[in-house]
């Protein structure tokens, strides 16, 4: 009697097991998504809000989706702890994007997702979302460059247009200009400067990846010549003046300063009304004068390779509609970031922007950042370190450079 | 050095005795380290002496046992079955079994070890590389699971642990047998399951209680060190990151860059590291030291009103937690900060330093160093007030008193009586703080990232030298760069246990408190 009530039991909860496996089986299947953005605030709201507008359009997608914050530019760092946990989906800073495709952390788009990025995003993001031969990602944003912020009242509209007028307006004053020397990204505006009467930028850096995106095979850099010195000379002059400051964010104190769009709060609480923005100045060497190049950045989304591959569509449709035309606009007015979607870039109210008009200017004079070897940013930043030595020589300079040039082509793979 | 005895000792006058003092702590620590490298000797001498008559003792079990200790040679636990000690064979014969099974499994022991390739250069850690694939139906690529190089690595070191406690466990067998024979030659009562639990909670309760730390020590201490080492034979970095790319074996190539001994090359960069790491861990812990003492001695004064007014102020600084205090006071020293801002527009930076176009405190070695160790003190002190105001109150008035009668004054009485008997208690908790400030990263990297950039050595393992960056600070920029060098970081890791295990030696050799152990009991 004992046996036969004991085995019944354990058949109930057999088949109570099996009937539960089955409804699971029948359930179509709920996706879990995980997505890393902006930790501006209010960014995540926003991307909320367009997720939704995107399931209302797509009723054949059934996902719940988790957003969180992380840097743009600590996306990579975190995510390359273990790809394994890290999010399906991750807004990202480009110069990330040579580890990221390295770490077998970006899905490359399908043919019909990378038709799409590339006819309706302008060249210079297309290009920074490519490694080797494939497009990896969705541009986002094209505002990721850094232009001239001065107060007017300090730095006159004249003296704005050269650094030798800037810093002599700021010594004049007894306040600081603000340029970033030991941020490599900054730092390169010197290296690639062009001639104001037009022609090639002063030096060029450019990296070769291998077909799959994970080697480097090349770099062409030519940073140690006569024309990087022209920079690097200029570079250490200004060091050497007693208004320079080492910061692209901190404007207490500084009477112009070169840094990006999102610290154009920052320089309006300070500034006030005589903020104004423009591109960055002319610097002369030698009688020669140069117009200060820059790198342009952009903000991209990524999404994880997926073993599933409905997932994996998932994913990069709902990345096509984040990076659309309507939202990046969208974006644009609630936080003023330029958009890459070309026709979104038409749009009267981008245009009429003064900030980005002064990124657009600085603009027709910046070096589409590519994709660059990780190890580059803390060699370049080097540069600028030397130049805040005192009682440099011309010889000295040099030797940084060549120093430079035998480190940087030590980080090609052999 | 000629060793004086206690007469020649007594006629030096007060400097004479103080420089022989110092001379003679210097001459003795070669004796230390000859004596460290004897003790090791010794032990590996032993080590073989032990091994040998633990195989003797196996061979004799085996030939003088029946047969179910020869089986149990083979099958665990028969030896202690025959005898009547049912509970520990059976668990001796479920560990075999568990065992078998766990290697034997598809993706079991064997499995993982064999995808090892231990040591072997130039071999992959694991062998199925993942990767993209296309699928044209849905127009995207997915990903194609290969092996994971740090979770092979993981599962086999395991497994490896796992062989090791096997075989640890069938001696531990093969030796309860012999205990056994031995027991029923005598004739005497072997102890049963009853009597083994028993014992656990009397005679053996160390073992219950020491147990689960054990465990504990093992898994989170042991295991995760011994991983760390192997990663110092492998090539683990962003571009070999074991998911997308397997990372491989490359024998001893990361040491090598020790042997650079170019005047900028690694070890050079290094060797000024451990300078600075020494010098930094010496005042920082010293002035501390001393202030915190002296500061707990002042408030302990009679006398003094609102001690705890003044405690507790002190006491704040604990309180805000130091990664926060730390990030906001680095920056009040910046050209931009609010004290550095005020150096510079009261015209206090000297001229010296703006000669050199240092406009800051931070941006001159010389000054950047004694800021970090001047903020350390204000972090630090609070800590070690508190810990001498306990000790003060505890040393016998009774001393003080009578050593008045005899007419000392208030310092002798401090060198006399409060430094000893300081030094003396603290003299354990000195060491750990000492070895703690040598990887105290908080207070330098938090403060100033271990800057200003040293642009003699540019860059190492991709990420810039600064002149005050500590080895474990310049460790963990190695980890975090560019290229993210775990590999080199693992080197660096080992190297800096060198140095502060031999640092902790030479050290407690030499602590009032190991040396004359009685002194205050």
């Amino acid at each position: 009697m004992k046996m036969t009530k004991i085995l019944s039991l354990v058949l109930v909860l057999v088949m109570a097991l099996a009937c539960f496996s089955l409804v699971g089986c029948n359930e179509k299947k709920t996706y879990e998504i995980t997505m890393w953005v902006s930790t501006t605030e209010g960014v995540d709201d926003l991307f909320m809000e367009q997720v939704e507008a995107f399931k209302a359009a797509h009723p054949e997608y059934d996902f719940t989706i988790t957003i969180e914050t992380v840097g743009e530019g600590d996306a990579a760092g975190e995510v390359l702890k273990d790809v394994a946990t890290a999010p399906d989906m991750y807004c990202f800073a480009q110069d990330q994007i040579s580890r990221l495709v390295q770490g077998g952390a970006l899905a490359p788009l399908g043919a019909q997702a990378a038709a799409t990025v590339t006819a309706n995003n302008d060249p210079g993001s297309v290009g920074a979302a490519t490694v080797g031969d494939n497009i990896y990602a969705y541009p986002f944003t094209s505002d990721n460059g850094y232009y001239l912020y001065y107060d007017s009242s300090i730095v006159s509209d004249e003296d704005a247009k050269t650094l030798e007028g800037i810093l002599a307006a700021c010594e004049k004053a007894g306040v600081k200009f603000g340029y970033e020397l030991t941020n490599a990204w900054i730092m390169a505006g010197f290296f690639f400067a062009q001639p104001v009467e037009g022609g090639e930028p002063l030096c060029h850096n450019t990296w070769t990846y291998s077909a799959d995106g994970k080697t480097v095979t090349g770099v062409d850099d030519n940073f140690n010549s006569d024309n990087g010195l022209i920079a690097m000379r200029k570079m250490y002059e200004m060091a050497s003046s007693k208004a320079w400051l080492n910061t692209s964010g901190d404007f207490a104190g500084t009477g112009a300063l070169v840094t990006g769009i999102w610290n154009a709060g920052a320089a309006e609480s300070v500034y006030g009304d005589n903020m104004k923005a423009t591109k960055l100045p002319t610097y002369t060497v030698d009688g020669k004068t140069y117009q200060m190049g820059s790198f342009s950045g952009y903000k991209l989304i990524g999404c994880k390779p997926q073993a599933d591959e409905t997932k994996a569509k998932l994913c990069s449709d709902l990345a096509l509609w984040l990076s659309s035309e309507e939202a990046q606009l969208e974006r644009y007015y609630e936080f003023q970031w330029g958009p890459s979607n070309k026709a979104a870039q038409a749009n009267e109210d981008v245009k009429g922007n003064v900030l980005l008009s002064a990124l657009l200017e600085q603009n027709v004079y910046s070096v589409p950042q590519g994709v660059i070897h990780g190890d580059w940013w803390n060699e370049g930043a080097l540069l600028g370190e030397k130049c805040k030595e005192a009682g440099l020589t011309e010889a000295d300079l040099k030797a940084a450079l060549a120093e430079y040039e035998v480190k940087v082509n030590a980080m090609v793979a052999k | 050095m000629k060793k004086l005895n206690s007469l020649e000792y007594l006629k030096l006058s007060k400097s004479q005795a103080l420089w022989y003092d110092v001379r003679m702590f210097f001459c003795a620590i070669p004796g230390w380290l000859k004596s460290l490298f004897v003790g090791l000797w010794k032990y590996i001498q032993n080590f073989g002496e032990n091994v040998k008559d633990e195989v003797l003792d196996i061979i004799n079990t085996f030939k003088k046992g029946n047969w179910a200790v020869k089986l149990s040679f083979l099958v665990f636990g028969l030896g202690n079955l025959y005898y009547g000690q049912v509970l520990r064979g059976i668990l001796f014969l479920v560990f075999e079994l568990v065992f078998i099974v766990y290697m034997a499994l598809p993706s079991g022991g064997i499995y993982w070890i064999n995808k090892v390739n231990w040591f072997i250069t130039g071999q992959t850690v694991g062998r199925e590389q993942g990767g993209l694939k296309y699928n044209p139906v849905t127009d995207t690529y997915g990903w194609v699971e290969g092996d994971d190089s740090v979770r092979v690595l993981l599962y086999g070191l395991l497994s490896v642990i796992f062989i090791v406690a096997f075989i640890a466990t069938w001696r531990m067998q093969v030796k309860q047998c012999r205990i056994n024979m031995d027991i029923k030659e005598k004739r005497r009562k072997i102890n049963s399951a009853k009597d083994d639990l028993k014992s656990l909670l009397d005679e053996q309760f160390y073992k219950t209680l020491l147990t689960p730390s054990l465990l504990g020590i093992l898994v989170f201490t042991v295991l995760p060190i011994i991983y760390m080492i192997i990663i110092a034979f492998t090539n683990y970095d962003a571009a070999h990151d074991g998911h997308a790319n397997l990372f491989s074996w490359v024998g001893l190539t990361n040491f090598n860059e020790f042997t650079n001994f170019g005047s900028d090359g690694l070890s050079a960069a290094l060797g000024e590291m451990v300078g600075w790491t020494l010098m930094w861990a010496f005042f920082a812990t010293f002035t501390n030291y001393f202030a915190g003492m002296f500061v707990a001695i002042v408030i302990n004064k009679k006398g003094i009103r609102f001690k705890k007014l003044w405690r507790t102020i002190l006491v704040m600084t604990i309180a805000v937690p130091q990664f926060v205090s730390l990030l906001y006071v680095g920056r009040l020293f910046d050209r931009q900060g609010v004290i550095g801002s005020f150096l510079e527009s009261a015209n206090l930076i000297p001229e010296s330093m703006i000669a050199q176009n240092d406009y800051s405190l931070w941006d001159n070695p010389l000054t950047a160093k004694i800021l970090y160790i001047v903020i350390n003190l204000w972090i630090g002190v609070p800590y070690v007030m508190l810990q001498a105001t306990g000790i003060l109150m505890n040393i016998p008035a009774d001393l003080y008193e009578s050593s008045r009668v005899d007419g000392a004054n208030s310092f002798q009485q401090f060198t006399k009586i409060t430094l000893p008997y300081m030094l003396f208690v603290t003299g354990p908790s000195l060491l750990t703080s000492f070895v703690g400030n040598l990887n105290n990263f908080n207070v330098i990297y938090l403060l100033n990232g271990g800057g200003p950039v040293n642009t003699k050595f540019g860059t190492m393992g991709g990420t810039q030298v600064g002149h005050s960056d500590l080895l474990i600070t310049f460790l963990f920029k190695v980890t975090t760069g560019g290229e993210s060098r775990y590999y080199l970081a693992s080197v660096l890791g080992i190297f800096v246990f060198i140095v502060v295990a031999l640092l902790s030696l030479v050290v407690y050799n030499v602590m009032p408190s190991t040396k004359n152990e009685e002194d205050y009991s």
